[in-house]
């Protein structure tokens, strides 16, 4: 239980917000969606990770 | 199995998650689904002796090999089926779970025709 990788997602995720929302109020729009998008895509890739070698345990024990 | 680690690990997650809930909601819905799986793949790992002796007890008890892997990939169908649901729950894709059990009990009834098809003649020799 790698409990560490939890609270990376939680980090990025609250520093994300913290900048969107600094950027909201500086009146760029466009850069804060661009903050989110990419802070999202660095989580996803984290947890797509884990979630393939999950799979791949599975296959293997129960020869799927 | 330190089940104490896991339900902390748990109950943290389901904070965080919460926490980040209004303000950045993928976020949370990523965080939870990676806390899943972290939860899932160490117990799994932890319970793959179980699998084994279960499969040596149906061994003995003469069940022939094909009906025990037919029996263990419907298990792992499920497995999958059932974590693949709750993930899409957890992200608020309710129609979505629906149509992944659906999947999974089409796979099951793919995976245990040839024995209900075994079960179907014994009847009829029974009868016969």
């Amino acid at each position: 239980m790698e409990i560490d990788l939890i609270f990376k997602i939680a980090a990025i995720g609250i520093i994300v917000a913290v900048l969107n929302q600094v950027l909201a109020k500086a009146d760029r729009q466009e850069q804060a969606m661009m903050v989110t998008l990419a802070g999202l895509v660095t989580v996803l890739s984290m947890v797509v990770a884990r979630i393939a070698q999950l799979f791949e345990t599975i296959q293997s024990v129960f020869g799927l | 199995m330190n089940i104490i680690a896991l339900a902390g690990g748990a109950i943290a997650a389901g904070m965080l998650a919460q926490l980040l809930r209004r303000t950045n909601p993928e976020a949370a819905g990523a965080l939870a689904v990676c806390a899943g799986v972290l939860l899932f793949g160490g117990v799994l790992t932890e319970a793959i002796p179980v699998l084994m002796e279960a499969e040596t007890w149906l061994r003995d008890a003469g069940a022939k090999n094909p009906w025990i892997t037919i029996l263990l990939k419907c298990l792992g169908t499920c497995l999958v089926v059932q974590f693949a649901a709750d993930c899409c729950r957890d992200v608020g894709e309710y129609a979505l779970a629906g149509r992944v059990e659906f999947a999974g009990k089409a796979a099951v009834a793919v995976l245990s025709m040839p024995m209900f098809r075994a079960v179907l003649k014994l009847a009829l020799e029974l009868l016969a």
